[in-house]
Formats: C-alpha cells, structure tokens, sequence
C-alpha cells in the first residue's frame, strides 16, 4: 500500500518535471528570436532587446535558463508579466480565490447532478430512463461557452435573476455572483459524469448481493447507498477526476463570458498578449491539478474497491 | 501516469456519447442534418443574398424575417443567415482537418506500436500517457500564445492534443486483433509483416477507428469554436459560429438575444449529428467491443 | 390448518406475459412446511425451483403476474406492505444464495456483511458488532477476529457461504430456504458445508426448504420432497417412500439417471431436453420425454391427486408404479 502511493507519487513529480521542461521550452519553438517575441513586436530598439536579453538570461545556455526559472518557480516566483509589468505570482494570487471558488463550485455541482441524474436512470428503467439519456446525451453536446450564453440569455437578460458580469464582493455575493458561471460548467459537464455514474450504477443494481441485501430486509435507503452507489464509485471517482481536473482549463471560457476577473480570464488576455511568463506559469497549474486530481483519484482507487489493492501497480 | 488513470483518459474519447438515441430514426435525420449543413455551406454563394461581412448600419438587429434577413441582422447589420451559411465553412473545415491529420498520425503511431511492440511501443506509450496530462484546450491556447492568433496555431495544438487518444485506441485494438487466428493464417500463407498490419489488420479495427474519429470531430469543432468565441482563433470580421456567438453577446446585453442564438443553434446540432452518427458506427460497424 | 406452519404456498401462479414466456413460469403450485421440518424441494435448473423460493421472500421478476398465496407463518407476503415485508424478510424467513462470492458485497468487510443484517432485525449497531465473532464460531470459523476484518475475495467459496449461513441464523429466522447451498462450492467443501447447515438449522429450530437438484442429497437431510418439472409440482411423498416407490414418471427416470456407489445398472439419461419458458405444450409437460406417455397426455393437463401417502401430477401413476 505504502509502496504502491510511494510510486505514484514519484510517477506525479516525475511527469510534473517533464511537463516544466516541455512548458518552458516550447518558447524556442518559435521561429526568429526569443527576445523580439517576448518584445510583442517587430519595432523594438536594439536596446530595448538587449535589455530583454538580459533580464531573461536569454544568452545563457538553455539548461541554465530552465533550471533558473525552476529554482525560481519552486520558490513561487513565477517571473514578470510583459503585458502587466507585474510579478506573475502576484496576478495569479490575486485571481485563485475567484477560480478556486468557481471550480469548487462547479464541481460540486456536477458531482451532484451526475451522480442523481446517474441514479435516477439506474433505478427506474424504462420512461424516465429513456429521458435521462437524452438529458445526458444532450448536455454532453452541449459545449460551454454556448451553456454560458443561452444562461446569460435567459437568467440575466431576460428574467434578470442574476448578474451578468462581475464577481461581487464578500462570500455570499461572490456565491452569488458564481451561480450562473458554475450552472453553464456543469449544464455542460455533468452529462459525462452522469452517463458514466448511470452505466456504472445499471451495473451494480443487477448484481447478485443487492438481490441479497433485499432479501435480508435491509432498509432501501441503505440497500441503495451501501450496495448500489458504493459499489458503482469507481468509474465514476475516475471520470469525475478527469472532468474536474478539466475545469481549470475549462473555466476560461465562462469566466470570460461571464466577465469574471479569474485565473482563466488571465489565462485568454495573457494568450491574446502574449503574454508568455503568465501563460508559462497557468500552463503549469493547470497540468500540476490534472496530475494531482488523477493521483488523488489513483490513491483512493485501493479504499473504493479493495479488490483492485492486490493487483494494481503504477505503470 | 498509472495504467488506470490513462485508460480512463483514452476511454473519454471511445464512450459513447449518446447512450440512448442510436436507434436508425434519429440516425437518419442526423445525417440528414449533416448533408443540408455541408451542402449548404458548399454553395453558400448561391444560396445567400447578402455577403456575411456587408455591413449596413442602418439594418442593425433586424428581427429574423424582415426584408429578406431569413434570421436577421446582428449589431452591424450584416445579413445573420450568410454568416451562418458561410461560417460552416470556416467553422467545420479546421475540425475536419484536425480529425484528418491527428487521426493519420494517430493511427500509424497506434498501429506500429500494436504491433510491434516491445521498445517502440514501451517509448512511445510513455509519450503518449504524458500527453494526456495536457487538456486539448489547453495545447490550442499554449499554441496561440506562440504563434499568434488564427486558425493555424490552435488547428495544429489540437491535432498534438487529439493524436495521442487516437494513438491508444488504434495500439489496444491491433494487440487484440493481433492475437486472432486469422493473422496467424496470413502469416503461414507467406504475407509480409506490413502487409499483414496494414493491408489485413487496419480494415478489420477501422470501423471503431472511423466512429471515434466522427466523436473526435465533435470535440475538435467545440474546441475550436470555444477559442474563436474566446479571440483566439478566427478573428472578426470573419465568419464564424464562435466569433458570431461573442460578437452577439454585446447585442445580448442591449436585450436582443437572436445574433447569439443561431450560431449555437448551429454549433449544437452539427455536434448532436455527429455525435449520433459516431455512437451509430460505433454499435454497428464494429460489432465487438474494443478493450 | 392455517397458522400453524411456518410456511404455506396455496395455487402459486407467476405469469412473465405475453412476449416473454410462452408459458407461466410456476402453474399452481401448493406446498407446506411445518414448523421445524426440513423440506427438499428437487428438480432440474429451470424448472421454477429459485422463483418458488425467492417468491416466499415476495422477490419477484420485474413484471410478473402473480396469483394465489404464499403464507409466512399465516401472513402473506404478497399483500404485505413494505414495513411487514421488511419485518418478514429480516426477521422471519432467511434465504441462503447459490453463489455466496456474488452474494456478498465485495466491496465491503465480512464484519459488515453480518453486522448489517443484525442492525436489520433489530438490534443496536455496537451489539451487532460485538456478535459478529460469536456468530463466526458458530458455523466453524476459527479466527474470526481475522475474517471480520477481511473481504469477500481473500476467502474461499465454502468459508463465504459458511458466513450467509451465520448471517443467515443470526436473527434467529423461524424458516430458512436454501437455494442450492452447495452447488456453487468444491465438491470437497460440499459435504461439510452441508453439515454445518443442518447442525445449526436443528439448534435454532428452524424449518427449511432445502432445494436442489441432487436427489440423494435432498433424501439425507429432508423430511418430506417436492418434485418440480416445468412450473408444477409432480410429486410430494416422504424421502424414505420416494425413494422406495417412486411415482412419477419424471422421478423414476431421476433416480436412474443418478450413478450410485455399489450398484453395477445402466445408467439411464432421461431422453429429450426440459422444457424452455418459450414453449407451450397442451396436457403433461413431461410427455414429450416420458416413455409411460399415452395419447391422454398430451391433451389432458395432470392435476395433482393422491396415490397411498403420496400425492403424484401423472394420468397414468397407478400404471407408472404399481404399489
């Protein structure tokens, strides 16, 4: 057990150190010099560039570059953004809360939704089933940036329910404020949650022990949480790990819908701009949270189905 | 990353995406949706009676219907059922392009490894699993940061992003196919390796091939779409259904929904088809379930 | 009568409906069992042995039509409502499944398995807890500490089903049905598991309905056998006479079909296939397999008649076995 979370984890810091080499270098695979692109522009003076040069080490070997910029990421200090003149650690602390808050957000939502909608289906098959499919199928198709527009369409245009744009001040408004962002992440996203939970739940309802567990007059409340769900978690731990991992990618597309002042709105004015230290530095959270929710799911997998202990090894 | 994590990743790509409508009705009409829309985007000089980006500032936000405006006019305007029209094609070609390319290099990956096995397949897996660590989305934007904004940049950051899912697939299917008699048959008849690969093995494993590529085309259009609704993909005035949808949203906060509910329109029932069609080739074609 | 047996099954009928069988699954079938009695309940997989049993727990296909009635110490269980069904289902009657590894939920500790039907029938978590080892012993599991701590897969199929036994008698059931208890373990464990089962029936005083299909088998532990074919019963008469003298058609060619130690005779299989559940036949459902068949049985459906001490569905019995 111990050895088998020692090797993920190692496997986690391994890819995370592949993937800050692959970040970091994929600024030289653009053709020309590195300074005129961090200059933004062809018009620059040559001092301008030199002071470039100098201020990102630009002619020292590439190995030292990179493992400058780890020393300093390790440290939290992400480098400077060109289009800003901030450090980018700073922008970025500014923005997690809002990001933090709306991922957590969206994905309890989804989770919730998924899940019900996913055990809905399984345990009333026919009519209602065949509705919860198409729900599904139709959410799945559903992509988010249309799910943020027809919201705004409805809730903040039309009823006016909700605001429109900003993130509002203090926990409540904030929440308040993150409502409908979170509704078009999960309007879009649960249905991924859902099919795998309804597939994985149709599956367990069938299996022989909840016939026994009926049999013994155990309560269906319990029948259901004990012996359907329970058992039914694994997929649905893996894809809900993938699809939350995905929401801080994800959340660029409703927070700029949504004119919220987030990591993810950061994240499209900084590739816009051009912004590369800021786009280095999102790059590497958002692959950092992919890896750690995929662990977290991986290390968990052995208490959701302790079958899986004795034979499952990193690969 | 651990055999079940990426197992799982690949397998977001071959789920089904439409669990319940896979019946030949809804079939039908999907593909009928996707002939009308390719047709119509194929001869949209034809069909259209204004050009999509002729602007006229005194028909701005026409309701759909007046004086020749079949849906409208946006905020500038411009005639929405041209944009429409002429944004299919600038809003399906790039994902057919993605799906093309990624699935070509995909599919040669996969298969080399399948089939060969042993270091090929040991390194380039390990390539492939670090790959899915980086969201599609993701590549797309770290390729516009690079390269600028457009169509070139996040069209080639997807096909990086979708080749390795592809790659998986196709490597899973030939090791199972591998393993079957009549390879072994081939075999004793005297036919080449490659051949055998690629002449024998790549028919039998295309049908699954061919219905993920369809899912994968729905994703890589919703990608694409999303990076031009964010300004990092086509850029205006340019017609397209995810630069239509942002360009309408200003005409949304004034109250007039209409601009921005065609082009999702659009956008969904195109992924709705597609996906329809993929779960059909998916069920029928292939027959057996991939592992 | 009534009232006075643990459990009483008067013209069951379970019908799937047009589409889905071509016939009812169970036509008529009466049975009793007293209090305390051990009763087999034998015949070919199919045969509508596992829906007669789970019916007595009202656990019916999805569906089905039901009529007539199934007693539960006078109760019936299939107008019960929910809170009497409980009440029956974790108090009363117990139910040992064939296949103790799908039983048991996998995914949880054997502690659990046991603590939860125990909290069921009524008692307090802790003390359910506390019970679980005692309950191990009982059936003659030597750690239990251990066991209560393990899962399903890190146990053999003979040590599982010995644990539904324990949960099974745990609330003290006055009726126990065993569908098949042995037919999914090794054949070295059969025996023993078998014996742990009627030792501890006989301490808690239970009746049981003890069905399988091995006939020997029901013959050692059962009072009183019920022969089923195709949905019906076709024969009722004490072990030892059944034995001795047995009356239908479809018994007689059981009992030859069966090798047995010291015995140097053909051994016959019975000709033809059972019927499946999509095929009708008008009269017997036997004819079509049974060499005693006249031209009657094929038209006339056999009702259940009383020959000397046994009760026999056959047209032709007193010419089948002359006594």
């Amino acid at each position: 057990m111990l050895l088998f979370a020692g090797k993920r984890l190692a496997s986690l810091v391994l890819t995370m150190f592949v993937s800050s080499i692959v970040i970091f270098g994929s600024l030289y695979l653009v053709p020309g010099d590195p300074a005129v692109y961090l200059a933004g522009s062809d018009k620059v003076t040559p001092e301008q560039l030199d002071a470039l040069r100098a201020e990102y080490n630009l002619d020292d070997p590439f190995l030292t570059r990179y493992v400058d910029w780890l020393g300093g990421v390790l440290h939290g200090n992400f480098g400077q953004s060109l289009q800003y003149k901030e450090s980018v650690g700073h922008l970025l602390a500014g923005r997690i809360p809002t990001s933090g808050l709306l991922v957590a957000y969206a994905g309890v939502l989804i989770l919730v939704v998924g899940l019900t909608m996913g055990l809905i289906g399984a345990l009333n098959r026919g009519a209602i089933d065949r509705a919860v499919l198409v729900i599904i199928s139709a959410t799945i198709a559903m992509p988010v940036f249309v799910s943020a527009v027809l919201l705004l369409t409805v809730f903040s245009v039309e009823l006016g329910w909700f605001p429109a744009t900003g993130g509002g001040a203090g926990l409540l408004d904030r929440l308040w404020h993150l409502t409908l962002p979170a509704i078009a992440l999960a309007l879009s996203l649960s249905g991924a949650v859902a099919r795998v939970a309804r597939a994985s739940f149709v599956d367990s309802v069938d299996r022989d022990h909840v016939a026994v567990a009926r049999s013994r007059g155990i309560p269906e409340r319990h029948v259901v949480r004990r012996h359907v769900v329970r058992n039914a978690l694994g997929p649905v731990a893996t894809m809900a790990g993938l699809v939350i991992a995905g929401l801080i990618v994800t959340t660029t597309i409703v927070e700029t819908a949504f004119g919220l002042n987030g990591i993810g709105s950061l994240l499209q004015r900084s590739v816009a701009q051009q912004d590369f230290p800021v786009v280095q530095a999102i790059s590497l959270v958002v692959v950092a949270a992919f890896l750690v929710c995929n662990t977290i799911v991986d290390l968990l997998y052995p208490i959701i189905d302790p079958r899986v202990a004795s034979w499952r090894r990193p690969a | 990353m651990s055999a079940a994590s990426t197992t799982a990743a690949a397998s977001r790509f071959r789920l089904r995406a439409i669990p319940g409508l896979a019946g030949p009705a809804p079939v039908i009409v999907s593909v009928t949706i996707l002939a009308v829309v390719v047709i119509a985007a194929a001869i949209a000089p034809l069909i259209t009676t204004f050009t999509p980006d002729q602007v006229d500032l005194a028909a701005t936000l026409r309701p759909p219907g007046t004086a020749g405006h079949l849906l409208g006019t946006d905020s500038t305007g411009r005639d929405i059922f041209s944009r429409v029209i002429f944004g299919a094609r600038v809003s399906l070609v790039p994902p057919l392009l993605v799906t093309a390319l990624a699935s070509a290099i995909g599919i040669t990956l996969g298969v080399v490894c399948g089939w060969f096995g042993g270091m090929v397949d040991a390194g380039l897996s390990r390539v492939v699993d670090f790959l899915f660590a980086f969201p599609g989305l993701l590549v797309a934007m770290l390729a516009v940061a690079l390269f600028g904004r457009g169509l070139t940049a996040p069209t080639v950051g997807l096909i990086v992003a979708f080749t390795p899912y592809v790659a998986r697939l196709a490597r899973n299917l030939v090791i199972q196919e591998k393993s079957r008699p009549y390879v072994e048959a081939y075999r004793q008849q005297g036919f080449g390796n490659h051949t055998i690969a690629f002449a024998k093995v790549l028919p039998n494993i295309a049908p699954t091939l061919l219905a993920q590529c369809a899912l994968g085309f729905g994703y890589a259009l919703v990608d694409l779409a999303a990076l031009s609704y964010l300004g990092l993909g086509v850029q205006p005035p340019t017609a397209d259904w995810g630069v239509m949808v942002a360009e309408g949203q200003d005409a949304l906060v004034q109250g007039v929904a209409f601009p921005v509910l065609f082009p999702c329109i659009a956008v969904l029932l195109v992924v709705v088809a597609v996906n329809i069609v993929g779960d059909y080739l998916g069920d029928k074609l292939s027959g057996r379930v991939a592992a | 009568m009534t009232g006075t047996e643990a459990l009483r099954i008067e013209s069951l009928s379970v019908d799937l409906g047009r589409g889905r069988s071509g016939r009812p699954i169970l036509s008529d079938v009466s049975m009793y069992v007293r209090p305390g009695e051990t009763v087999g309940f034998v015949g070919e997989s199919g045969s509508g042995k596992s829906v007669t049993t789970r019916t007595v727990l009202a656990m019916l296909p999805a569906k089905a039509s039901v009529s007539g009635r199934v007693l539960v110490d006078g109760v019936d269980v299939l107008s019960a409502d929910r809170r009497r069904l409980r009440s029956i289902r974790s108090g009363q009657v117990a139910m040992i499944f064939q296949d103790p590894r799908a039983g048991i939920n996998p995914v949880r500790r054997i502690r659990e398995y046991l603590a939860e039907g125990l909290v069921a029938s009524g008692g307090r978590r802790a003390d359910a807890l506390a019970r679980c080892s005692a309950l191990l012993e009982s059936v003659g599991i030597r750690d239990p500490a251990k066991v209560l701590e393990q899962f399903p897969h890190q146990l053999s199929g003979g040590m599982l089903q010995r644990i539904m036994i324990a949960g099974a008698l745990a609330s003290e059931p006055a009726l126990l049905l065993a569908d098949e208890p042995t037919t999914a373990l090794d054949v070295t464990t059969q025996a023993e598991v078998v014996s742990i089962l009627e030792r501890r029936r006989a301490d808690a005083g239970a009746a049981m309905l003890f069905v399988t299909h091995d006939l020997d088998l029901a013959a050692a532990i059962c009072e009183r056998i019920y022969v089923m074919y195709a949905g019906r019963i076709v024969e009722h008469q004490s072990a030892a006479d059944l034995f001795a003298n047995p009356r239908h058609p479809y018994t007689r060619a059981l009992l030859a079909s069966t090798p047995r130690l010291g015995e140097s005779r053909r051994i016959e299989a019975i000709p033809g296939r059972p019927l499946s559940l999509s095929e009708t036949v008008a009269g017997c459902g036997f004819a079509p397999r049974c060499a005693f068949a006249g031209d009657l049985c094929t038209r006339e459906v056999p009702a259940l008649r009383r020959i000397g001490g046994a009760e026999v569905a056959c047209l032709r019995a007193e010419e089948v076995a002359p006594s």
